[in-house]
């Protein structure tokens, strides 16, 4: 070490680095016992014994994991240190600087990712178990016994299940992969037409020119103010009226017309520069190639949000779809109405609502994980900055 | 060029799923019998014992056959308002026992007494039964009750020194009579050697719904509303005595919790994780609890100037006027709950019997399930309003004003008989 | 020329008419229904066809409703407590991430995942976040300053004062991800050669932030303050999901909920059977909104105009 060190900056970093520290061996070490936690489920079969097992199999792999966690820590601060001290004296201010940034953006990470956390965790833990909380160490949320079943009742795997399903073919076709099928096929078809249309309409408000444009968008406003709820049973009416009971169009064809989307698009058009336009206008393109050549990419980010905003809200559109929903036909119960029938009536299990959560987020996920290449990193590259 | 080949791929698929998932059709098995739908709110085992009921009934009624239709509790009611908006309501449905008298008043279900419901009446536990009379009429039979008794915490007992050190490791039958304090009086005495504010041990928790409340209420004899559903009494002497002792126990006698509060976890959390030693419960969570490997027993409520007393909770199954075979279902609704019926659905699925003729006939392994019938016996009327729902919305809020000390109880029940009266009953 | 903009209004209204066409089906006649209903008294059975015509009664016994003022002023509160720290806390995230940061896709990633979440699961934790004697907060704050604190004994959901705050903060960090996402969007269009410019003439960070950055937002920005306050207008599932509109307070006499929004209210009133009386809430709602975007915009309007004189 050089003798001209800043004592106080020596002082920060000592502070930053023990922080870094608990924060990696704690977070490290919660998700390796998940992982414990989740292969000793895996080898275990059904029932409470199991879970037993499990628990006993999770004990076994205490020092593997904890062991897992303290290498993370101590490779992590060899890690740092060592660039601490590589870098320059002038620029280590700015060195903590970002290594404060880190750790404040880390612990928001937790903050609000640790709902997910939960809810895995949640679904592993056994009737009866969900409300435990852990004596030596509260904020341990990883089941000490972890079980599958939630998971099987879910996907109707289990004994009690099969035995019911045997009874009727139609009953039988009311499982989960039915739901998940009708729910994909509802909120796909939704979220595209509702993207299509609302950056269509979008492009006209902020970029176009038509008599009253102003008067309508205000209107259209005025209308996002007064609650859907109010709208449910005329909507109902209409769609009874029109002979779609029960079929998949109902699903989402009241909930096409999204004030929201278009909103939100004119809004982000607007900071779109008009010498773009033009500068294709000259070029000779047509309208729509204008549309498509200029706006699409540019608000690709955006239209891809509203994608998956629109694709949430009607995968867990539940009220409406309940109402709609014929339940003598099986292709008819979507995923939201499909998880209600799981809930009982008195107990409210916990393990089993957040296993059945768990299912209906993975397509989220996978959705989310397949557009943010584009709409996250698309957007770094602008057409605007070059 | 690699994407553009995922893209059309991807569309492709899709399309694919589009005609093979996109299929609306219903799957109708005709045979020429008469198909009466039944909306259900089963749960799996539930439902398989329902079929082997429906196919008894079968048998006996060769011209009908039973449709069976699970809806999802949560939402059991707005679906079945839909669909009666536009008439495409189910012959006969499962409901919860608070909505048969909405039913009843918007004139959507079949009043039981043209059928000849007089003559088994008497076979019902009066309790359960209470939830179908709207004005005098029948509209709806009980299939499913239930009440509430206390759990106690065994360990916490011992540790109190309320357990005799020669208990044995798990409740036995009738122990709680030699444990559980017999009046509130006693129970304020317990609550005192059971609380331990620094260990964050507490004698007791309660949640303030009026559902919840009912069974204080009834412990002091209290009525909500009268015999005919026409006046409030919630302002009577009785149920201001009833909570203002049930405040004294957060307040002034420190040995609940304040599980009422908003926000805070419930009674149940609480029980499981060994910091309250008592809590009101339904027999709906004894195998949850023992699964958490909990060492509790179950008593009777201890007894207000009225004795012991519990409320009553539960579902109705009721027939619809659009039915136009109201008598076939009648006839399977009755079959279905007679006590021969009853006898197998309680035995094979631990639940209490609405069947007064199967209530010498159900035997339980587990002991528990034997107090819940005593203490059902002692259970007060629920009061039959047209809309529950306001009701508690109406008084909830009084009492946590009580609780929270911002007003006192007379002051609160009255201000909460007059929006009663005025809001649900007169209008 | 003439011919030139008629061609561009039909290319405009061909582009509008597929959302138009959707919106002119399903929306104008349930529009026009609800507000029917407005008129009308409570249905007698389900059929809603025998109602009886009640004229304005509707619209003067809110005038008398305590409750539905108080929770007009419940709502505004949070209105205003929610936009601000909202816009605040998506732009703050989205200016961080905009840096050249290592592993900056997966911190834009990580905060926009909540908003996948169900509203009701948020809830369900959240309020075990905040819990008395149990929750996370009970367990640090006792850790730090005893037993005897605010967070162990009645939890921030437990206090009419706290209530309030605690929802939002829940609702703030699940959504600032969704404003993050749009801020990130918008800066990318803001071009690298004014702030190059700015550097030119010297500007501060903190003036190239108020003079460049914020007004090119402004879209954006706009954008959030109004469906902040539909938002809060609507607000209804986390409410439900976590306080039930209490805790409850004393207000004259009258006991009235400390969380109790109108989006809440107006639910109660929709799930007793109440359409009509819920429906004038929520026209009456529509008004009062209307009525101070008028008067906040005559307002800006002589502001404008007083500056340009000056």
């Amino acid at each position: 070490m050089s003798k001209d060190m800043h004592p106080g900056r020596v002082f920060a970093f000592m502070i930053l680095l023990a922080i870094m520290i608990t924060m990696s061996y704690v977070i490290s070490g919660q998700l390796f016992k998940f992982g414990a936690m989740v292969i000793s489920a895996f080898t275990t079969g059904e029932g409470a014994e199991s879970a037993m097992q499990a628990g006993e199999l999770m004990h076994k792999l205490t020092p593997v994991h904890n062991g897992l966690a303290v290498i993370v820590a101590i490779v992590m601060t060899i890690c740092v240190v060592q660039r601490f001290l590589r870098t320059k004296n002038e620029m280590r201010g700015a060195f903590l600087k970002r290594m404060f940034l880190y750790e404040a953006l880390a612990v928001g990470v937790v903050v609000v990712l640790f709902p997910f956390f939960w809810m895995l965790c949640t679904s592993f833990k056994p009737s009866g178990q969900e409300l435990v909380i852990s004596k030596t160490n509260p904020f341990d949320i990883v089941p000490s016994e972890p079980t599958l079943d939630n998971f099987r009742r879910v996907l109707k795997t289990d004994a009690a299940s099969v035995a019911a399903g045997a009874l009727d073919p139609i009953e039988n076709k009311k499982n989960f992969g039915t739901y998940f099928l009708n729910s994909l096929l509802v909120a796909t078809t939704a979220a595209f037409l509702v993207t299509l249309f609302a950056s269509m309409g979008a492009y006209v408000f902020s970029k176009k020119e038509l008599p009253y444009k102003q008067q309508m968008f205000m209107l259209l406003l005025a209308t996002m103010m007064i609650p859907g709820m109010m709208f449910m049973v005329p909507q109902f009416f209409m769609v009874c009226k029109m002979g779609l009971f029960g079929t998949k169009w109902a699903m989402f064809l009241p909930h096409l017309a999204s004030v929201f989307g278009i909103f939100m698009l004119k809004q982000f058009m607007d900071t779109i520069p008009d010498s773009l336009i033009e500068a294709a206008q000259i070029d000779g393109a047509s309208e729509w190639q204008v549309f498509r050549v200029v706006i699409v990419p540019l608000a690709l980010p955006i239209i891809l949000t509203l994608f998956l905003l629109t694709f949430l809200f009607h995968w867990s559109n539940f009220l409406w779809q309940l109402i709609v929903t014929n339940f003598e036909n099986p292709l008819s119960i979507t995923l939201p109405v499909g998880l209600a029938l799981f809930r009982g009536q008195y107990t409210s299990e916990l393990g089993l609502i957040m296993s059945a959560s768990c299912f209906s987020i993975v397509p989220i996920a996978v959705l989310f994980l397949f557009a943010q290449r584009y709409f996250i990193e698309g957007m770094t590259q602008g057409a605007v900055k070059e | 060029m690699k994407e553009r080949n995922l893209i059309i791929i991807a569309v492709i698929a899709y399309l694919a799923l589009v005609f093979v998932g996109w299929d609306d059709s219903i799957a109708t098995s005709p045979d020429g019998r008469t198909i009466l739908t039944f909306w259900h709110t089963y749960n799996d085992q539930e439902e398989v014992i329902l079929r082997e009921i429906i196919k008894k009934w079968e048998t006996g009624n060769p011209k009908f056959t039973i449709r069976p239709v699970r809806i999802p509790f949560d939402g059991h009611k707005p679906k079945l308002r839909t669909a009666l908006t536009v008439g495409q309501g189910p012959d006969m449905a499962r409901v919860d026992w608070s909505f048969v008298c909405e039913l009843a008043r918007k004139n959507a279900v079949v009043d039981l007494g043209t059928l000849g419901f007089e003559t088994i009446r008497a076979q019902y536990l009066p309790a359960a039964i209470g939830s179908c009379n709207v004005g005098g009429k029948f509209y709806g039979l009980p299939d499913q009750s239930n009440c509430v008794a206390m759990f106690y915490n065994r360990q916490m007992f011992r540790d109190a020194g309320l357990l005799p050190a020669t208990a044995g490791d798990s409740a036995e039958a009738g122990e709680f009579e030699n444990v559980l304090p017999k009046t509130w009086e006693e129970f304020i005495e317990f609550g005192k050697k059971l609380t331990d504010e620094s260990k964050g041990q507490y004698a007791f928790a309660m949640l303030n719904t009026l559902w919840w409340n009912l069974t204080f209420l009834n412990t002091y004899g209290a009525r909500i509303v009268s015999e005919d559903g026409t006046k409030c009494l919630i302002d009577s002497d009785a149920a201001v005595g009833a909570v203002e002792m049930m405040a004294s126990l957060f307040a002034k006698h420190k040995i609940e919790a304040g599980a009422w509060r908003p926000g805070a976890i419930t009674p149940e959390q609480g029980f499981v994780n060994g910091k309250y030693a008592m809590i009101m419960m339904g027999p709906w969570n004894l195998a949850k609890f023992k699964n958490a490997k909990m060492d509790f027993g179950v008593g009777l409520i201890p007894a207000g100037p009225a004795g012991t007393s519990t409320n009553v909770g539960g579902t109705d199954v009721v027939i619809f006027k659009g039915s136009k075979y109201a008598e076939a279902c009648y006839s399977f609704l009755t079959f279905f709950t007679n006590a021969e019926n009853q006898v197998r659905w309680c035995t094979a699925l631990n639940q209490l019997p609405i069947n007064l003729g199967a209530y010498d006939l159900v035997k339980f392994e587990d002991q528990h399930l034997m107090t819940f019938m005593e203490q059902m016996k002692h259970a007060g009327p629920n009061p039959v309003v047209k809309d529950f729902g306001l009701l508690e919305d109406l008084v909830n809020p009084e009492i946590e004003a009580v609780l929270s000390g911002q007003k006192n109880a007379k002051e609160a029940l009255g201000s909460a008989a007059k929006k009663v009266q005025e809001r649900l009953l007169d209008s | 020329m003439a011919i030139r903009t008629s061609q561009d209004t039909a290319v405009a209204a061909g582009f509008l008419s597929p959302f138009m066409l959707l919106f002119g089906t399903f929306l104008i006649f349930p529009i026009f229904y609800s507000f029917y209903l407005s008129f009308f008294g409570s249905p007698t059975d389900y059929s809603l066809s025998n109602l009886e015509f009640v004229g304005l009664a509707n619209y003067k016994r809110i005038i008398g409703d305590f409750q539905f003022w108080w929770s007009l002023g419940v709502t505004a509160l949070y209105g205003v407590i929610s936009i601000p720290l909202g816009i605040c806390a998506s732009l703050a995230l989205a200016l961080l991430l905009d840096n050249k940061l290592f592993g900056k896709s997966f911190f834009r990633s990580a905060f926009f995942l909540p908003n996948v979440l169900d509203m009701l699961v948020v809830g369900v934790i959240w309020t075990l976040i905040y819990a008395p004697k149990f929750g996370a907060l009970a367990q640090i704050t006792t850790w730090l300053m005893g037993e005897n604190n605010f967070f162990n004994t009645t939890g921030l959901l437990g206090s009419p004062y706290t209530a309030l705050l605690a929802v939002v903060i829940a609702m703030v960090l699940k959504g600032a991800g969704f404003g993050m996402v749009l801020f990130l969007a918008a800066l990318q269009n803001i071009p690298e050669a004014v702030y190059e410019a700015a550097d030119i003439d010297g500007a501060s960070e903190w003036q190239k932030f108020t003079k460049i950055t914020v007004p090119l937002l402004r879209p954006i920005i706009i954008f959030m303050v109004i469906t902040g306050v539909i938002g809060s207008l609507n607000a209804f599932t986390e409410i439900y999901a976590m306080t039930s509109g209490g805790p409850q307070v004393v207000m004259g006499g009258e006991t009235v909920g400390s969380t109790s929004v109108a989006g809440y209210y107006l639910f109660k009133q929709f799930d007793s059977g109440n359409y009509g009386y819920a429906a004038a809430i929520s026209y009456m709602l529509l008004i009062i909104t209307l009525g101070i975007t008028w008067l906040q915009q005559r307002i800006a309007s002589r502001n404008d105009a007083m500056e340009a004189k000056k």
